[in-house]
């Protein structure tokens, strides 16, 4: 069996390890080493995905421009009052 | 800018000073040249002719088409639309305005100085843009720019827009515009520039840059000397006293009614002026008139039945 050992250091000053460091300490797992495996496995499959959607909506999305359309489906006595005002001229 | 079906409607309020759309304002001024010009700012180039926007000093015309330049102001503000949307050719439909009681009489003819051409084709800061103008309204200046909030105007209101050539007055009574109590009065923002100028000229012997001018018109103060600040103060005072006083001839009583100011006047009464605030209403948003020309374009394309 082949394998290779790295040890990681946690700075429980720094927020953000300290975050980690709790977090993994939270997990309820037989194997914090598979969990962590696991976790890296995930988080570099999730920014695949992120970039061929990206790349996805880019293509899709080429040569297209947008413009509001706002129509209103109907007018308010308000805007009568208005109208009728202006036939008045 | 709104867009039903194919179609473009982009509101021009096209002021004495400046030229304002829904999402744009510049100066309603023009120089004209035959032979392409050495700074290209703001070049518009239509029928083999150069146009500066926005440099030169327009005088006051009553009739706004008695000469190439709104037509050429309108076509820049058209320009300076689409290219927000990045959009170079199109269909557009123009809802502009002219005061309120001069309405009637030019809006025909303002209507076929809009649309003299049909195609155009012309060039906005290196831009080349072709529009088809599909069709035009006219609308009074002013009321546009509260004609989509009339619900909120109960019991007897005074409005008054404020430009920089014309000032015009009328009246919405329990949410009903009043049609035959409307005036317009020469007595815009440019008087008071004016105004200013000659006071600067006649206590401190000097001229002031209009900017400085327009800054103390705006924020009621400036970075210049105290005695200067203080006669264009003193005169920016005068001239909304005059402004009241106009009201008040046109049957403005604050005890009675509320009063509405527009336009871009509007400011000069927020920053000189003395009234209730809780009786006066100041809307210094100063494409509001723009906006409601582009909405009542809409609604009256819906009352139309979908017929521009």
């Amino acid at each position: 069996m082949t394998s290779k050992r790295i040890s990681v250091r946690f700075n429980l000053d720094n927020p953000d390890e300290l975050k980690a460091w709790e977090y993994l300490h939270r997990l309820k797992t037989d194997s914090l080493n598979k969990e962590i495996i696991s976790m890296i496995n995930a988080s570099r499959q999730n920014n695949d995905l992120r970039e061929l959607l990206r790349q996805t909506i880019t293509v899709a999305l080429q040569g297209m421009s947008f413009q509001p359309v706002e129509i209103k489906s109907e007018i308010t006595e308000s805007d009568l009052a208005a109208l009728n005002f202006i036939d008045s001229f | 800018m709104k867009k039903i079906n194919d179609v473009f409607i982009i509101g021009i309020d096209s002021g004495y000073g400046n030229i304002k759309t829904a999402n744009c304002c510049f100066p309603a001024s023009v120089a004209v040249y035959d032979t392409e010009p050495v700074f290209k700012d703001n070049l518009l180039v239509y029928d083999g002719r150069y146009y500066l926007i926005g440099e030169g000093h327009k005088e006051f015309l009553a009739d706004k088409t008695k000469d190439i330049d709104y037509y050429v102001l309108a076509l820049a503000a058209i320009a300076r639309e689409l290219n927000i949307r990045k959009i170079t050719s199109g269909r557009v439909h123009i809802a502009a305005g002219l005061p309120l009681t001069w309405v009637s009489g030019q809006r025909n003819e303002f209507k076929d100085y809009l649309m003299q051409n049909r195609e155009v084709e012309f060039s906005f800061r290196g831009t080349q843009y072709h529009v088809e103008i599909i069709g035009a309204d006219v609308f009074p200046q002013g009321f546009a720019a509260v004609a989509d909030r009339l619900s909120e105007f109960k019991g007897v209101n005074m409005l008054c827009d404020i430009g920089n050539g014309t000032m015009n007055i009328m009246f919405i009574n329990d949410k009903k515009p009043i049609p035959g109590n409307m005036f317009t009065e020469k007595y815009g923002t440019h008087q008071c520039l004016l105004a200013v100028r000659e006071n600067v000229m006649r206590i401190h012997h000097t001229t002031v840059d209009e900017a400085i001018i327009n800054r103390v018109f705006r924020f009621g103060t400036a970075d210049i000397k105290e005695d200067y600040l203080k006669t264009i103060t003193d005169t920016a005072t005068e001239y909304v006293a005059g402004i009241f006083q106009r009201l008040r001839e046109h049957e403005y009583n604050p005890e009675l009614m509320r009063l509405y100011v527009l336009g871009g006047g509007s400011c000069l009464i927020r920053n000189f002026g003395v009234y209730d605030e809780n009786r006066v209403t100041i809307n210094d948003d100063i494409c509001a008139t723009a906006k409601g020309y582009e909405h009542l374009a809409e609604v009256s394309f819906i009352r139309n039945g979908g017929r521009l």
